[in-house]
């Protein structure tokens, strides 16, 4: 625009200078005839300025063309890309959002087992209402009310802390673990010289077990029972109540014993279990897992530990077993000859055994135990032992045992026993278990008897048992008038 | 002259260099989406490093990995029979991930509060994925990626078994005593099976039946789909059901806490490892009896059965060790112990019987075991957590 109108000037002094030139030596007519040249000259200008106007609002037109047309161009080039963008983050934010609300919902979650009434019918199909002909929808067979368990998933209830507080509460707990367990034995003698005589025992323990470390353990049991069994009556060399021997005074006032209180750990990545404190050494060694506890299994003496055997009585002692987790284990067990004390060492009795756990019978489980002792409380009368259990198939154990003793100080010269065990016999009966022994003992003074036992165990769940028994004893020691002595009886057991 | 016709030729050979690279840069490109036969390789599913490894079955290396989203924590993984498609659960994601094994598109697909379990239908379309947390089945359609329905009403949504003919699908549920039947057309849970005794068990302990739940791990299918076997861990028996008909033709007692039916390849027998009494009982198809039971190990978490059906290997998962039973004798042969404090999760056979592949968590590592021989390889480094592991037309499971 700006040379425009330098052109413009120079033209009009162009023009100028030629009138100059020519005003010398000019006429009028000549005069006139520039005068209208001028004028149109200037007519021209005038038409200059005014396109010199237009032209200008043209521009103005084409620059808001060109301007609206690279905005238009620039936001085709733009939108692609942002909108990308912007899909990209949506998808992003949606993405954490359902992120979050999925893990809100897992950290909310809380699970509760409930008992809940359907109706089914023989073929298996079930519904939560009954149908108003009581009648399967699926098969038209009538449908029966059961009680059914499921695991339901609801939002939390009760806050972060008061979890944390809940979960300590019972960390704490496991801290210190009490348990009871009492056991009651009623026998009747059904026949024999002595009448049909019966007894009532009963014995509770209280059980305190605590874990000061990890490997460790401290075991309390203390102990009350009253009653004798019908051994008083009978006095048999197999012992018709394992569980009997009244803790009373003379004047009938109970007392509480301490039955057993030690402190077990286990080293060498437990490999070694070492027992030190007062012990019972007839839970370690001569165990079998068919005839080893008389308030679960057999009651007879002869069926919870070799007769051969004569542990002293509870007391200071030691144990250690060396495991090779490969089957083999060893152990070896030392105990005072009495609860009093005072020099421990004196009499003392000493016990080793070798045991394998193995799969040599079809590929089933059983473990064989070889014992030897001394026992300086008897003149350090030797014997020696052995105690095998043998799964037979999944559910049928047999056991039995055999053992002897040098005669000088020992009070039974040789013993055996043997029987078998059936578990969960019942479908519906899964902790049930049916039983039978018999078993064989020899006095040093060459007297001989036979016991046998069978039983049913009744468990109603894993805190209550009822065990209906039968025991025979024939040519016990006690009676000379009597060929078998013949007793039931029934033993509850109610364990927490 | 020559100048131009030299120049010619060398315009020529260049565009003909550039067009040939062209050509080669898009073959690459091809192979580097395809990568493997998806039939000659191993998927084995990654917990914590949220992705899939690929290993080849003729070196048994680790040949590529698939990644499945940064936490997702899947679960199990399923191929499709034609090789097409992949999907895995991300547990932790509440999605699953579908692979395109050809394009190696990955498509994310939102369900349920921690998806795990599945099954995919012989034709590659469709899968039913059990939502543990909601208790629910989400149905994907595996074609076009999405979510098409979200059945609810389970209780642990476990194990799936679909039938050959594709009309149901059963579905256990570990929460509860119950098998779901899932009509496939309708798409709707149209039977509740009841499974086992514990109504009658309640009665004697009712504190230990609210206390936990052992419900059905896996519904399991004869060959021909016949009948369905499913083991309820706290009644301790196996139901027999028929699946024309939906009814529960028998029940079978069986070990204490059974887990799951294996199938024999012949179909004729099923293991259920007990772990509750650590026996394994098996079961005759035919007579539906159990037929005889042998001593088992700790926390059996799997059966593979290998040389035809002739032997079977057994995890136990504490033990770290895998149990190879004699299918005719049915005693312990060898018992192949990996380790201490390995924990073996799952294994699967390839098609011909000989190998089998066990995955184990805790040393981020695939066995590799020899069934003629009972010897065994390692492959270290799969990932972080090895769980699941497929083989197209393998014996595959997940745990």
């Amino acid at each position: 625009m700006f040379s425009f109108r330098i052109f413009c000037v120079c033209i009009l002094v162009v023009i100028a200078c030629e009138e100059m030139s020519l005003s010398a030596g000019v006429s009028q007519e000549n005069l006139e005839q520039l005068n209208d040249r001028l004028n149109r000259l200037e007519k021209k200008v005038e038409d200059l300025d005014e396109c010199y106007v237009r032209v200008k609002d043209i521009r103005k037109d084409v620059e808001m063309i060109k301007r609206s047309m690279r905005e238009s161009a620039g936001v085709r080039e733009w939108e692609p890309l942002t909108g990308k963008r912007l899909e990209g983050r949506v998808e992003n934010l949606e993405e954490a959002v359902q992120d979050l609300t999925g893990r809100a919902a897992l950290m909310d979650t809380a699970e509760e087992i409930r008992k809940v009434t359907e109706y089914v019918c023989p073929n298996g199909h079930g519904s939560e209402t009954m149908s108003e002909d009581g009648k399967c929808r699926i098969c038209g067979l009538n449908l029966k009310e059961r009680e059914h368990f499921k695991k339901f998933k609801f939002a939390r209830r009760e806050s972060i802390s008061e979890r944390i507080s809940t979960a300590l509460e019972e960390e704490f707990k496991k801290r210190i673990l009490v348990g009871a367990s009492g056991t009651g034995i009623f026998q009747q003698i059904l026949n024999g010289g002595e009448g049909r005589r019966s007894s009532a025992e009963g014995s509770l323990d209280l059980l305190f077990i605590g874990k000061p470390l990890t490997y460790t353990t401290f075991f309390v049991d203390l102990e009350a029972i009253g009653g004798n069994g019908p051994d008083e009556f009978v006095g048999s060399l197999s012992g018709l109540n394992d569980d009997s021997g009244s803790l009373q005074d003379n004047d009938g006032v109970d007392r509480v014993s301490v039955r057993e209180a030690w402190l077990q750990t286990e080293l060498m990545k437990q490999h070694v279990r070492l027992v030190i404190g007062k012990i019972d050494l007839t839970n370690y060694f001569d165990s079998n897992d068919v005839a080893n506890d008389e308030t679960t299994q057999f009651i007879t003496s002869a069926f919870v530990n070799n007769r051969t055997l004569e542990v002293p009585e509870n007391g200071p002692g030691i144990v250690s077993f060396y495991d090779t987790k490969k089957g083999l284990f060893f152990g070896l067990g030392l105990q005072s000859a009495d609860n009093s004390g005072s020099d421990i060492v004196e009499g003392l009795y000493g016990i080793g055994e070798v045991g394998m756990r193995s799969r040599y019978l079809f590929g089933l489980e059983g473990t064989c135990r070889l014992w030897g002792k001394i026992d300086g409380g008897r003149n350090d009368a030797a014997g020696f032992g052995v105690s095998v259990d043998q799964h037979l198939s999944a559910k049928l154990i047999a056991f039995a045992r055999y053992g002897m003793n040098e005669t000088g100080g020992a009070d039974v010269k040789s013993a055996w026993s043997t029987g078998l065990e059936l578990r969960h016999p019942f479908l519906s009966r899964v902790n049930d278990s049916t039983a039978f022994a018999f078993g064989h003992t020899e006095s040093v003074d060459g007297i001989d008897e036979q016991v046998t036992e069978v039983y049913y165990k009744f468990a109603f769940n894993d805190h209550f048992a009822i065990t209906p028994l039968f025991q025979a004893v024939f040519d016990p020691v006690g009676l000379d008038d009597s060929d078998v002595i013949t007793l039931a009886g029934v033993r509850t057991q109610i364990e927490f | 002259m020559f100048k131009k016709i030299g120049l010619s030729v060398l315009c020529a050979a260049s565009l003909g260099i550039v067009a040939q690279h062209g050509n080669a840069g898009n073959t690459r490109n091809t192979m580097a989406k395809q990568g493997f036969d998806p039939q000659s390789v191993v998927f084995v599913t990654n917990r914590d490093s949220s992705d899939i490894a690929v290993i080849d079955m003729k070196t048994n290396k680790v040949i590529d990995r698939i990644e499945c989203g940064t936490c997702c924590n899947p679960h199990m993984t399923m191929a499709t029979m034609d090789g097409k498609r992949l999907l895995t659960t991300g547990t932790q994601k509440n999605y699953a991930v579908i692979v395109d094994l050809q394009t190696r598109e990955i498509k994310k697909v939102r369900l349920g509060i921690a998806p795990e379990h599945f099954v995919i239908s012989d034709d590659g379309r469709w899968a039913y994925v059990g939502d543990m947390e909601e208790g629910a089945v989400s149905i994907v359609d595996l074609v076009n990626n999405k979510e098409v329905n979200r059945i609810p009403g389970f209780y642990e949504p476990h194990g799936f078994s679909m039938l050959p003919d594709m009309s149901k699908v059963y579905v256990s549920n570990l929460g509860a005593h119950e098998i779901g039947v899932i009509d496939v057309k309708s798409q709707k849970l149209i039977k509740t099976l009841y499974i086992g005794n514990t109504h009658v068990l309640a009665s004697w302990n009712l504190d230990r039946r609210l206390s936990e739940i052992n419900g059905i791990a896996n519904p399991t299918l004869t060959l021909d789909g016949r009948y369905l076997y499913a083991a309820d861990g706290d009644s301790n028996q196996v139901a027999v059901i028929d699946t024309r008909t939906d009814n529960v033709i028998k029940t079978i007692p069986v070990g204490q806490t059974p887990w799951r039916a294996y199938m024999s390849p012949d179909g004729t027998k099923a293991l259920v490892p007990n772990n509750g009494d650590q026996t394994v009982s098996v079961i005759d198809i035919k007579s539906n009896k159990v037929i005889t039971a042998f001593p088992g190990g700790e926390g059996m978490t799997g059966v593979n059965f290998v040389n035809g059906g002739k032997k079977a290997y057994i995890i136990s998962q504490p033990e770290s060790a895998l149990y190879v039973i004699d299918l005719e004798k049915y005693r312990e042969l060898k018992r192949i112990k990996f380790g201490e404090g390995l924990m073996l999760e799952t294994a699967t056979t390839t098609p011909d019987g000989k190998t089998v592949y066990l995955a184990c968590s805790t040393n981020n590592s695939v066995y590799v075991i020899d069934s003629m021989t009972d010897t065994y390889t390692r492959i270290p480094d799969v990932g972080l957590s090895p769980w699941a592991i497929e083989i197209i037309g393998g014996n595959s499971y997940c745990h």
